[in-house]
């Protein structure tokens, strides 16, 4: 069971604070659309929306065509049909595993269909799909524990089952891997993933983390400061940012200045008749002058080289290792810039080297 | 329990709605707007529940204030200067002062001494400790002078028994130690808190940095448990300027007056202008208590907010060698102020009369009798049973209601209730009951209700005194629950009944329960409001008590007072049993990110 969620001109207002700029938002049936942005950027203010747990202030939301919310009128969570994973879990500590899941499974809307409504004295069925949403979540066996007896990834699994129990059409999700560790954090994404496909919701997934949202999701909506910067798939949006804040905040490229030339890029510290290849780059770019290089199209050649004298001169400031690469901080003329290169090639602090875009690599986006 | 006193006689003690929004710099108002729509419905807006509050909790105590400038029908300060001109009333304002604020200093000093053994050293038995230095606080300060006065003095047990002359308590230091050994324990209380919420870090970073013990003492801890201390001074002395019953009992007899006794005087005289006089006396004694509050306001404001949410229970600071000559110490302080003064007045009780001889001869159940065939006594007894059950009963309703309201839906009105709230219950008992009188013989123009010298007034007046504290502690219950635990019952298809019957029930009822024993425990055993209020018929058994003794039946009031204490001992049982639940639910909070619901 999915619905398609469609927000229209969704705009929120705390007082004087505006912290939702009238978005726009389609989420096809079915599918997993990530938002991701900084914190405060409003991403948990329009999902409390979606999930009726806050009023907009202007546009509405519509949930398969029926409008759920409006400055109007919104309809309580209990009767929209959602289920919602809450980023503290919302766990109650007074009720076993199995009683949360039966919980969800009674009072549900959707639960209350898929059982055909009138079935639902009948204990023993909604015991039965009560463990069989426990063991889609591999927690069958714990189903008589309290939430305080359960580790953070078990807790997660329960928040989880608790959400979908109800066959929900819309599945929200608030930062739900933020509280557990890092190796955790990953197995999770695999299990939400799975759980997506069995159940096939349309899910919305907040998160601040742009691997998470790259990992998961079908579309990436990128928000910042209460309105939406970019939509797009992860690819789209780590390869062609189309604004500042994108390019910085997902792709951390290194926005350089020069000048456009029809479809050829002049950087502007560059020596040595640098030209980059402009096909590949969104018009807005173009429009601004700059050019986004992610950290990986760096290519370095060191100053005493004699066959370089090509590209931006810049000095080696520090250097990290991080196993599989290494990570540069380079002072050019004005700006510090970051590059990620393969371990084989190594400068040291203070030495002056030139930056140029990998020649194998070409531009951003060849790939895309 | 004792949690719990603390939260209730803390002023400061609410936080603001907490940070419910996960983004970090997402503004306060972005909370549970859909909670807070609902509860909002339920209140009428907030505004018909606040009218309601505003009429029944400020308005008397507002009509006391104008009615001392009012003389014959004008505005006038005359009465003021009447009194003022009158040296008995001036040395009862000194006298005032200088009980509560000695007092204060040596409960502080005492408090502050346990809580530093029970907080910081390695002493051992410190469960016992604690409840043998909380013990003070569970009994009745009538019934400890009480039971003080046995003790000491020319005809008391200590004398009787070692010959030595004692002095007695019936003497203005007298009063002073009684109080001070009846307000250690608050004193105790609040130091402990504010010791243990120091985090041992900040004492550490200072060692490394080169400090000496001392040198950390003086300039980390110190500084950083002051402000707690002085606010906490400042609540010893408001329970100082409020109290009546060791006046009453102790300095009666040699002439001793303070403020709240002479109020008492005075409406008990009947005289022809005792009501404007007495509302004077209180004008005058709310003015010194709200002193203290703004004290307490300022101090709580300028508290050190520290990072540490749990407090720190390991012992900092060995004893050695010092720790068994301390622990004796303790002991023998805690067999002599506690438990001897309780033992002298058991032996009182079971005399054939008072001065007879300590001896196997003399010893009788006769007191017990007579007060179980005395009309008086048992009336008493049932009125005060009755109270203390409606009172609690009330309370949890108003109080639940509005700390709901303070804790998911917040703003002014519910802060103002709150202020409404705490107003009848940390003025002087007195003070209170006297706007109650004034304000219900005519409460709306045209409308008098007769219900002076009933039990009504005297219901109504313990619900309006007693509501703060079960406000207190449902709001600390409800702070506990995360919002996105509420929430998620309602995501999860659950409507308002469901979600209050299955959610919020089971999580809240440890706390609200224990708020009503909390509530009706005070009620039990009020004496200040009661004595004032109390006519014939509807007397308490603090008022029986103090009748008894004034009367000169000392025998039949210690006899009584044990009997109040056996009942008030059959009120420990759920608190405790109730204690042991609490420690059970605890086990199943659930810390989300190490903070949010845990406790």
């Amino acid at each position: 069971m999915s619905a398609e969620i469609l927000a229209e001109g969704i705009g929120k207002r705390f007082g004087k604070f505006e912290a939702l700029k009238s978005i726009s938002v389609k989420c096809r049936a079915g599918t997993f659309t990530a938002i991701l942005g900084p914190s405060g950027c409003g991403k948990t203010t329009l999902l409390r929306l979606m999930a009726g747990l806050g009023f907009p202030s202007s546009g509405r939301i519509l949930f398969d065509g029926a409008v759920v919310s409006s400055p109007e009128k919104s309809l309580p969570p209990e009767k929209r049909n959602v289920g919602m994973v809450f980023q503290s879990f919302a766990l109650w500590p007074h009720m076993t595993v199995l009683e949360h899941v039966l919980f969800a499974l009674k009072h549900h809307e959707g639960g209350q269909r898929a059982l055909g409504g009138k079935e639902i004295g009948r204990k023993q069925d909604i015991r039965k799909d009560a463990i069989r949403i426990l063991e889609s979540v591999g927690l069958e066996s714990l189903h008589m524990r309290h939430p305080a007896e359960l580790s953070g990834g078990q807790r997660q699994r329960v928040a989880l089952a608790r959400a979908i129990a109800g066959n929900p059409g819309v599945l929200l999700m608030d930062e739900p891997l933020s509280s557990l560790d890092a190796d955790l954090r990953v197995e999770m994404r695999h299990e939400i993933l799975r759980v997506h496909k069995g159940h096939g919701s349309t899910v919305l997934y907040v998160t601040h983390d742009q691997d998470e949202a790259m990992a998961m999701a079908d579309r990436i909506i990128v928000m910042n400061e209460g309105g939406v910067e970019q939509t797009g798939s992860p690819e789209e949006i780590y390869t062609k940012p189309s604004s500042v804040f994108v390019a910085r905040f997902v792709s951390k490229a290194n926005l350089i200045p020069g000048s456009w030339d029809g479809g050829r890029f002049y950087p502007e510290e560059a020596q040595g008749g640098t030209e980059w290849d402009g096909k590949p780059v969104a018009s807005f770019w173009r429009e601004n002058g700059m050019y986004p290089v992610r950290p990986e199209q760096f290519s370095l050649t060191s100053a005493a080289d004699p066959k370089g004298s090509r590209g931006i001169p810049a000095v080696v400031e520090s250097v990290q290792y991080l196993g599989r690469e290494l990570h540069y901080s380079l002072r050019g003329q004005r700006d510090l810039w970051r590059a990620y290169l393969p371990v084989e090639i190594k400068f040291s602090p203070g030495e002056r080297v030139w930056l140029d875009l990998t020649p194998k690599l070409g531009a951003l986006g060849k790939t895309g | 329990m004792r949690k719990f006193f603390n939260k209730a006689l803390t002023l400061p003690a609410t936080r603001e709605p907490g940070p419910h929004c996960l983004d970090e710099d997402c503004p306060d108002e972005s909370l549970p707007e859909r909670l807070r729509a609902g509860a909002l419905k339920y209140f009428g807006g907030g505004t018909l529940f606040c009218v309601f509050v505003a009429f029944f909790y400020l308005v008397p105590l507002l009509r006391m204030f104008f009615l001392s400038f009012h003389d014959s029908g004008s505005f006038t300060l005359s009465v003021y200067g009447e009194i003022l001109a009158s040296k008995g009333i001036r040395t009862g304002i000194f006298n005032t002062l200088g009980i509560a604020v000695s007092s204060t200093l040596l409960a502080m000093s005492i408090g502050l001494f346990q809580a530093w053994l029970v907080a910081y050293t390695d002493i051992r038995r410190k469960m016992a400790l604690e409840i043998f230095f909380m013990m003070p606080f569970m009994i009745p300060s009538y019934i400890t002078s009480l039971a003080w006065s046995r003790m000491t003095g020319a005809s008391g047990l200590l004398a009787r028994i070692s010959g030595w002359p004692f002095p007695s308590v019936h003497s203005y230091w007298g009063i002073v130690w009684v109080m001070a050994i009846c307000h250690a324990p608050l004193g105790y209380m609040l130091c402990l808190s504010a010791l243990r919420k120091i985090p041992r870090d900040l004492e550490w970073a200072a060692r490394c940095s080169g400090a000496s013990r001392l040198a950390t003492f003086v300039e980390v801890t110190l500084p950083l448990v002051w402000p707690g201390l002085l606010g906490g001074g400042m609540i010893v002395l408001l329970a100082g300027l409020d109290n009546f019953g060791i006046p009453a009992f102790l300095g009666a007899d040699k002439g001793i007056n303070v403020l709240s006794t002479l109020i008492y005087q005075e409406i008990a005289g009947f005289g022809p202008s005792s009501f404007s006089r007495a509302s004077c006396l209180s004008a005058i004694l709310g003015g010194l208590a709200l002193f203290c509050c703004g004290g307490i306001w300022l101090c709580g404001r300028r508290g050190f907010v520290t990072e540490s949410v749990l407090e720190d229970r390991l012992p900092r600071c060995s004893l050695n060698s010092w720790r068994l000559p301390v622990e004796a110490f303790v002991w023998f302080f805690i067999f002599l102020t506690s438990l001897l003064p309780l033992f002298s007045m058991l032996c009182t009780s079971l005399l054939k009369a008072y001065g007879v001889k300590l001896a196997a001869a003399n010893m009788t159940m006769d007191n017990y009798v007579f007060l179980l065939r005395n009309r008086k006594a048992l009336s008493a007894l049932r009125n005060s049973f009755l109270l203390a059950f409606s009172t609690g009963a009330a309370a949890c309703v108003i109080g639940s209601a509005a700390a709901y309201g303070r804790v998911r839906v917040g703003g002014w009105k519910f802060r103002f209730m709150e202020a409404a709230f705490s107003l009848p219950f940390v003025l002087p008992g007195g003070v209170f009951a006297l706007s109650m009188i004034l304000s219900w013989i005519e409460p709306l123009p045209g409308w008098r209700p007769k219900i002076y010298g009933t039990l009504w007034l005297l219901g109504g007046a313990y619900i309006i005194r007693f509501t703060l504290l079960h406000f207190r502690a449902a709001t600390s219950a409800m702070q506990q629950v995360d919002v996105s635990v509420e929430e998620a019952a309602g995501v999860c298809g659950a409507g308002l009944l469901v979600k209050w019957w299955k959610i919020l029930t089971p999580l809240l009822a440890s706390g609200l329960v224990s708020g009503f024993f909390m509530t009706t425990t005070h009620a039990f055993t009020e004496l200040t409001v009661s004595s004032i209020l109390g006519a014939l018929g509807s007397e308490t058994i603090g008022a029986v008590v103090l009748n008894f003794e004034q009367a000169g039946n000392i025998t039949v009031s210690c006899a009584f007072s044990i009997m109040v204490l056996a009942a008030l001992g059959l009120f420990a049982v759920p608190s405790v049993a109730l204690h042991l639940l609490q420690t059970r639910n605890s086990r199943q909070t659930i810390p989300a990110r190490g903070k949010g619901s845990r406790k």
